[in-house]
């Protein structure tokens, strides 16, 4: 393999970790509450407007990466008593009324920000020769971050009493109540939490893609495809379903231009969702 | 004789023909530009009652309507553009059967997949995203982001029909209006035969209406392949009206429009989301001028509203004040 | 027994089915007669909801084969199986709820229609005369333009029973007809199904033991899974195997 086929599959590895970051919250929403939440996106994007934020401020980088999962996951609280707890038996009414959120929230940060492009400084320029091979140090740094986070986040889910239960509520919700488990904390726990990650996700993409309000749509669409490639409500099935859809777009983009390689990775999760209705990597619904 | 028949007519036919004697009688109180957006508007709510077919009477939730639209509007530009030989019939009919041969394609992988539920809405806008990329991307077919114009007019007999000169623009309107009259009725002794119970029925219990009996995904396969076809033929009406047509048409923002219009209007009436569309995109040409910005905001807000309080739209708030 | 002269309707032929590692229904051979009224009980779990998922086509068996009318229908999807004229009453009412009593019974009076034949076409008269000849069998023509989901538990089971009537089946399956019901809702009930039976082949699974004094006749008992003994209630009554798992526990 030559330099450059090592650092696009380095950089596969890294866009697959920040979508993992991103779509957690999509997914074990999903398997939870059995609601898409279409404002998901969104989240990411204020998290991206958070770090906005604190460089108009004057701090740095790292101060907007703290903050944002904060903040984002108040919103995400805010969001789940408000509306999501409604309507968790009516998925088809969240669609629509998440989808409405989504809008709210472009429209509100168009009107502050304006409608184009934010610039972060990337403060942490240059990069380090990894083997030979000179890889960006911010890249690295995410990888990092995002996979102790990965770690932590699986010990949480498969190790604590509180992911015992949600794993519980995704099995079985009406007997996870039945046996006394309080779901709709649970519900407003995981949600504010996936809406933190996803603003953090957010935040730590700043410096490496563009900001504007709109940034959201297409990390949407991104996260729907790891869901339906990776399965719902697992971890395994998301880190694979993320690997899957960045290294499609990664080595279909040696061949294509990114949009095509792009329409590819939309037709094969068409196509899948036709053979194995529970993802790659999910268990069979019964 | 007379009042009799008009006493079996139902409320929801009377407002509809009240409204279309209005859209009749009007031309010549208006402007050409006045007439351009008319049109463009009951081009919209025909879209939009294409949808509530599927949505509201059959229970789909489609995220991703706008690729029959555009599909109908860049299949009648092509060709017109490509194969003028064909003329402005075949033109029309492309704009029917492309949409109809999608949408089989999406029931063979969805509604016989036993694709249901949120996963229904996911994979229609992942079809919708993916027809708009693909779109942008072949430009030596469609000219990608730049898009299609002129297109040339529609000519039926000795008539043409675009938005050039204002003869020609009221022909059109009146076709436009002809076809919604059309539309409106097939569609509304389509829902109101035992075909649109046996819809109801499906929606309300899938599992009870395949053990008496009925052939479930069939059922709704029928819905989806109409609601395509009249979504492709308001978007091929649309093309030469509008004289442009991009790939935004069959993508994001034109879907969750739709639904907008449909959920706002009042899901499972026909006239509901003729209704909304007409007035929501009449506010959106006032304000959108003054307020762009602010204007999105308040549609986000009226449909955050309107799903958490009056989940029926416009007409379940309205019905419900009639029967009292 | 006058077995000789009479048709076999239904015949299961060494049906197996499998969930994970556990046997839920082992080999069962099972023949209903036209014109039969066969009851089967057993304890939870013994399999008899599973039987009938096999028989209707929502599972497939394992292994063996369901024969109706001297044809295999083991492979067929649920729709094809009730318009081939097998219809089932679920445990739970399992109705069209935001529909009409009427309408309910109207939808299933088109079951085994073609699609072609609903759509343009109004309801007619004639639909609307069957459904309230089917009304005043279940005794809710008082009620036929409330919604379903507004009945008593009681009703909707009555409906349910009604709207498989009006399909016209050649057998019907009840599973637990009397599930949730109160002791009179209950005689009622065995009423008319002995009413119903008196034209009609049907399968009753039942738990209650005064249901089945009223209208049993013949009566199969699973056992995990298995039959456990065949004939007729008197008989099973004093069968010391059943009692020992079954009745003897009541």
């Amino acid at each position: 393999m030559d330099e450059i086929t090592i650092i696009q599959f380095v950089n596969a590895i890294s866009y697959s970790m920040i979508l993992i970051l991103g779509a957690i919250g999509l997914s074990i929403i999903f398997g939870l509450m059995g609601v898409i939440n279409m404002a998901h996106g969104e989240l990411f994007m204020l998290g991206a407007y958070t770090a906005v934020i604190a460089q108009k401020l004057g701090m740095n980088l790292w101060i907007g990466i703290l903050f944002s999962p904060i903040f984002v996951g108040i919103v995400g609280l805010a969001l789940e008593v408000s509306i999501i707890r409604r309507f968790y038996t009516r998925p088809f009414v969240t669609l629509v009324a998440t989808w409405g959120i989504s809008i709210i929230f472009r429209q509100l940060i168009k009107m502050l920000f304006g409608p184009g492009h934010q610039i972060i400084r990337n403060p942490l320029a240059g990069s380090l020769d990894l083997f030979g091979i000179a890889y960006p140090k911010y890249r690295l740094l995410i990888m990092l971050i995002t996979g102790i986070i990965l770690i932590f986040l699986f010990v949480f889910f498969h190790k604590t009493p509180f992911g015992l239960k949600c794993r519980a509520i995704i099995q079985n919700r009406d007997m996870s109540t039945a046996l006394g488990i309080n779901v709709g904390d649970i519900d407003r726990w995981t949600f504010s939490i996936g809406a933190a990650l996803a603003g953090m996700a957010g935040a730590i993409m700043t410096p490496l893609i563009t900001i504007n309000p709109e940034m959201g749509l297409p990390f949407l669409s991104q996260s729907f495809l790891v869901v339906i490639l990776g399965g719902v409500g697992s971890l395994f099935g998301l880190i694979g379903g993320a690997v899957l859809v960045s290294c499609c777009r990664f080595f279909l983009s040696f061949f294509f231009r990114l949009t095509t390689a792009q329409i590819f990775v939309f037709l094969m999760a068409i196509i899948l969702i036709r053979i194995r209705p529970q993802g790659l990597f999910g268990k069979k619904i019964a | 004789m007379l009042m009799k028949s008009l006493k079996a007519i139902s409320l929801e036919s009377k407002i509809f023909l009240i409204i279309l004697f209005i859209l009749l009688v009007l031309p010549p109180f208006t402007s050409m530009y006045q007439i351009r957006i008319l049109s463009k508007f009951v081009l919209f709510a025909i879209f939009a009652m294409s949808l509530d077919l599927i949505w509201g009477y059959s229970g789909m939730v489609s995220f991703g309507h706008a690729a029959f639209f555009g599909l109908g509007a860049y299949s009648l530009t092509l060709l017109l553009v490509r194969f003028p030989e064909g003329g402005t019939l075949v033109a029309i009919a492309g704009s029917l059967l492309v949409p109809v041969v999608l949408a089989l394609f999406m029931s063979f992988f969805l509604i016989y997949g036993k694709v249901s539920g949120v996963y229904f809405a996911i994979i229609t806008l992942v079809v919708s995203l993916t027809l708009e990329l693909l779109c942008t991307a072949w430009y030596s077919l469609t000219k990608g982001l730049t898009g299609f114009t002129p297109i040339p007019p529609l000519s039926i007999f000795y008539l043409k029909f675009d938005a050039d000169t204002t003869a020609r623009l009221v022909q059109y309107y009146y076709l436009i209006i002809l076809v919604a009259a059309l539309i409106y009725f097939i569609l509304h002794f389509f829902t109101r035969s035992r075909y649109g119970l046996l819809l109801q029925a499906i929606k309300d219990n899938p599992k009870r209406a395949q053990f008496l009996g009925h052939n479930i995904a069939g059922a709704k396969t029928i819905a989806f392949i109409l609601a395509a076809a009249i979504a492709g033929l308001a978007g091929g009406l649309y093309a030469p009206l509008e004289d442009f047509i991009s790939p935004q048409l069959l993508g994001l923002v034109y879907s969750t429009q739709v639904i907008i219009w449909v959920a706002v209007g009042g899901r499972n009436t026909l006239i509901g989301p003729f209704i909304g569309t007409i007035i929501l995109v009449y506010l959106e040409t006032i304000f959108s001028g003054i307020i762009v910005e602010a204007w999105y905001l308040i549609i986000g807000i009226i449909l955050v509203v309107v799903v958490l309080f009056w989940p029926d739209g416009l007409m379940g708030i309205v019905s419900k004040r009639i029967r009292k | 027994m006058q077995a000789e002269k009479d048709i076999i309707l239904l015949d299961l032929r060494k049906l197996v089915r499998r969930f994970g590692g556990f046997t839920v229904i082992n080999d069962v051979s099972l023949s209903i007669t036209k014109g039969e009224m066969r009851c089967i009980i057993g304890p939870n779990g013994a399999g008899k909801t599973t039987l009938f998922n096999l028989i209707t086509g929502d599972l497939k068996p394992n292994s063996g084969r369901v024969i109706f009318q001297d044809k295999e229908i083991t492979k067929f999807n649920p729709e094809k199986i009730c318009r081939i004229g097998i219809t089932r009453k679920f445990q739970t009412p399992t109705l069209f709820s935001n529909l009409k009593v009427i309408e309910n019974i109207l939808m299933a009076g088109y079951g085994k229609h073609k699609i072609s034949e609903l759509l343009f076409k109004k309801v007619d008269a004639q639909d609307i005369n069957r459904t309230l000849a089917i009304l005043e069998v279940i005794k809710l023509e008082e009620k036929k333009d409330v919604l379903a989901s507004d009945l008593s538990h009681g009703e909707k089971q009555w409906l349910e029973i009604g709207m498989l009537l009006r399909n016209e089946p050649k057998l019907l399956l009840f599973d637990e007809p009397t599930a949730g019901m109160t002791r009179q809702e209950t005689l009622e009930t065995a009423h008319l199904i002995r009413n119903i039976s008196m034209n009609l082949t049907t399968i009753v699974i039942e738990h209650d033991l005064k249901f089945l004094r009223e209208i049993g006749e013949n009566v199969t008992v699973l056992h995990n899974g298995k039959i456990l003994a065949e004939g007729t209630f008197d008989e099973i009554e004093q069968n010391e195997n059943v009692k020992n798992v079954y009745l003897g526990r009541e």
